[in-house]
């Protein structure tokens, strides 16, 4: 389990200079850009594109790059599965008879892209906590349903999480070296037993939330303003897009 | 089962957003207030189990538990999976911000699908059609989901085309595992809590 980690990373309120800005634009911003970044297949608009995360970095200094660094280090694990996997499946003359050139190159631009779409959307929107998250989501007029079922799990996430790792705890102590069958039947009772108790805790929580005014209470919990910077902002993606759909040209 | 960053086209990117909007919006109408919170603990129970590393053999696996997620939660599995696809790319970065879309898709249609074909089986009086029904439900899930990432990557990139096969094949012992898994479960909560498999706004 790494449960330490979520409470890490949910506590670590990005202290950043990004947040003075608009939560709805910051998500307007990097989904439009990242959507940008996902259609270039050629190394010179990637390579006009990376200008961006290097001015995201600019603009928080160095502890901002070293998060960004610790948050990228694990979608890097996926990339060198790419690496050794892609260039093996893919059509194309063989390298060490074994590795497609093409495969090879398609591997360098998807990792590249990862790195790249990843930097944007987590420095703008993974940053900025779940809870400006759900403010920025119902500015944009996502329905209040979804909203309040994102908080409520993130919140049953940190309730459930520690009686988790007791049950967990207590397999390992039981059965700590079995494997097969006996294992995947400890682990649906596991799962089973978690969710008869959470069903009762549900019951509980319904009837508190009725009490305290149903979803309504969810509704407004962050309150925003549209300076001059959110214009700017925007305008600094375009140009910035401008010149990658320029550079791929 | 997550497919990263990078690997999607733009149209491809864009179709899964489409189609993980309508099952959310479709899942949504269909929970009444009430059940947001049950759906919640659901979503959070299933997030925390895929976590676990399960040992697999001389292996371990993270299971995604996708059959359970749909036998037990029906159309609200839509929102719940969207829901725990978006605290795993904000909180540990696994899968992506931008791909959640097309990994919402590739995971809860599945899981509604189990709900749809398996559900009633599952829920029936005869004890030996439930067990087979809850092994199907779960190899069924692990496998059309694994079939909706090879088309996504495929229609990305034609040129992929083994690379899915692969990823098939790759997903053909994990869901025998996650069959059993679900056999299991779905016994446990017959025997124990029943009211649990009739899916979320079925109650």
């Amino acid at each position: 389990m790494i449960l330490s980690g979520i409470r890490v990373c949910c506590d670590a309120g990005s202290e950043s200079r990004l947040d003075a800005l608009d939560a709805r634009c910051r998500v307007v911003c990097a989904f439009f850009t990242a959507f940008l970044l996902a259609s270039l297949r050629d190394t010179a608009s990637l390579l006009a594109a990376s200008l961006l995360p290097a001015m995201l970095l600019c603009v928080d200094g160095l502890r901002g790059a070293e998060d960004l660094a610790r948050r990228l280090l694990p979608l890097n694990g996926v990339s060198v599965l790419v690496v050794l996997f892609l260039p093996l499946t893919y059509p194309g003359e063989r390298v060490f008879y074994l590795f497609s050139e093409r495969g090879l190159f398609m591997s360098f631009i998807i990792i590249w892209k990862l790195n790249l779409i990843s930097a944007v959307l987590l420095k703008l929107v993974a940053s900025m906590g779940m809870t400006r998250l759900s403010g920025a989501l119902e500015g944009l007029g996502v329905p209040l349903k979804l909203r309040s079922l994102l908080l409520l799990t993130t919140r049953c996430v940190f309730l459930l999480g520690e009686r988790f790792s007791t049950i967990c705890r207590a397999l390992d102590l039981r059965a700590g070296d079995a494997s097969g069958f006996p294992v995947c039947r400890a682990f649906a009772y596991m799962v089973g037993t978690t969710l008869i108790h959470s069903s009762d805790r549900a019951e509980r929580s319904v009837l508190a939330i009725g009490c305290r005014g149903g979803l309504s209470g969810f509704a407004g919990l962050a309150s925003s303003r549209w300076t001059w910077r959110e214009p700017a902002f925007c305008l600094l993606f375009v140009i910035n897009s401008a010149f990658i759909l320029m550079a791929s040209l | 089962m997550h497919v990263s960053e990078g690997f999607l086209g733009p149209q491809v990117l864009a179709a899964g957003w489409a189609v993980t909007a309508a099952g959310v919006a479709w899942g949504l109408k269909k929970m009444d207030e009430g059940e947001i919170v049950r759906v919640s603990m659901a979503s959070s129970v299933f997030f925390l189990a895929s976590l676990v590393n399960v040992k697999v053999g001389p292996s371990s696996a993270h299971l995604s538990l996708i059959g359970p997620v749909g036998l037990i939660l029906g159309w609200s599995a839509f929102p719940a999976i969207f829901t725990a696809l978006l605290l795993q790319a904000v909180l540990f970065q696994f899968g992506g911000l931008l791909v959640l879309g097309a990994n919402c898709a590739a995971m809860a249609l599945p899981a509604v699908l189990a709900h749809i074909v398996f559900g009633s089986f599952v829920r029936g009086a005869n004890d030996k059609i439930a067990a087979a029904a809850s092994f199907f439900a779960g190899a069924f899930a692990v496998l059309a989901s694994a079939c909706i990432v090879g088309l996504l990557l495929f229609f990305s990139d034609r040129e992929m085309a083994l690379t899915a096969k692969t990823i098939f094949a790759a997903h053909l012992p994990l869901s025998a595992v996650e069959g059993a898994v679900t056999l299991f479960m779905a016994l446990f909560l017959r025997r124990t809590f029943p009211d649990v498999l009739r899916g979320a706004g079925q109650r």
